[in-house]
C-alpha cells in the first residue's frame, strides 16, 4: 500500500500504461529490468540528424576588493558567426550544384553527420585583493571548427569546378 | 600558450584534409553525383567564388586574432 502512494505522488517519471478501465497505476521505471523503458527514450529515438557542431563557451570573471585590473576577453560569438556562414554556404553550393532538392538535401547532412564537433570551454578566473593585474582569456580551440568546415567548404568548391 | 593549440600541426593537417577530401569523394559517390556535371553559370560562379574567399579570410583572421592574443 505504501508503494502505490509513493508511485502516485510522482506521475510523471513513469511509463503512463493505460488500460481499459484506466485505474491501474503507471508502471515506474525500473533500471535493472531489460523490458522496462525509460520515459525519455522515444524522445532520443526521434533526434535529428541536424548540424551537430556545437560550440559552448563559459566564462567567468570575478574581481573583488581590487583596482587597476585590465581584463581582455576573446569574442567567441564571432567565432561562431563564421562558422554558421561556413555551414549556409556548403548547403547553398550544394543545393546549387545538385538538381535534385531532396538529393542535395541528402548530401548535405549525410557531410555534416560525419563531421560532429563539440567544443566546450570553461574558464574561472577570480582576482582578489589585486592591484595592477592584467588578465588576457583565450579560447584556444576556437578557430578548429571553422578551419573544418572550411577545409570542406574547399573540398566541395574543388569538386564542382566552380573556381 | 603555444601557437600549437589553436592551428593544427603540419602533418595532422595533412591527414585531416586526405580525410574530408575522402569525406566528400564518398558521399557524392554514394549519392551517384558526378560533379562535373554540375550546371553553374558564370555569374554564379563567380559569386560563389567571392563568397567562398570571404569565408577563408574571416577564417584566416579568426585564426590570426588567437594567436596575437597568446
Amino acid at each position: 500500500m505504501a508503494r502505490k502512494q509513493y508511485f502516485a505522488s510522482t506521475p510523471g517519471a513513469y511509463n503512463n500504461v493505460q488500460t481499459n478501465q484506466g485505474a491501474r497505476a503507471p508502471r515506474r521505471f525500473n533500471a535493472l529490468d531489460p523490458k522496462s523503458c525509460h520515459p525519455f527514450d522515444e524522445d532520443t529515438q526521434q533526434a535529428n540528424q541536424s548540424i551537430k557542431t556545437t560550440q559552448q563557451s563559459f566564462e567567468s570573471i570575478v574581481v573583488k576588493d581590487s583596482c587597476d585590473v585590465e581584463v581582455t576577453t576573446t569574442n567567441t560569438q564571432a567565432a561562431v558567426n563564421v562558422q554558421i556562414g561556413l555551414q549556409a554556404a556548403i548547403a547553398l553550393i550544394i543545393s546549387i550544384s545538385v538538381a535534385d532538392s531532396d538529393r542535395a538535401e541528402e548530401i548535405t547532412q549525410d557531410l555534416y553527420e560525419k563531421i560532429k564537433t563539440t567544443q566546450i570551454n570553461h574558464q574561472q578566473t577570480y582576482i582578489e585583493n589585486s592591484r595592477g593585474v592584467q588578465v588576457t582569456t583565450t579560447d584556444t580551440d576556437i578557430a578548429v571548427n571553422a578551419q573544418i568546415l572550411l577545409q570542406v567548404l574547399l573540398a566541395i568548391v574543388a569538386r564542382l569546378n566552380i573556381l | 600558450m603555444s601557437d600549437q593549440n589553436n592551428k593544427m600541426p603540419e602533418d595532422l593537417q595533412v591527414v585531416s584534409n586526405k580525410v574530408i577530401e575522402l569525406l566528400v569523394d564518398t558521399t557524392f559517390k554514394k549519392h551517384g553525383v558526378n560533379p562535373q556535371e554540375a550546371q553553374v553559370d558564370d555569374e554564379t560562379r563567380s559569386q560563389l567564388k567571392e563568397l567562398v574567399e570571404d569565408l577563408q579570410k574571416s577564417v584566416e583572421s579568426l585564426k590570426n586574432q588567437n594567436n596575437e592574443d597568446n
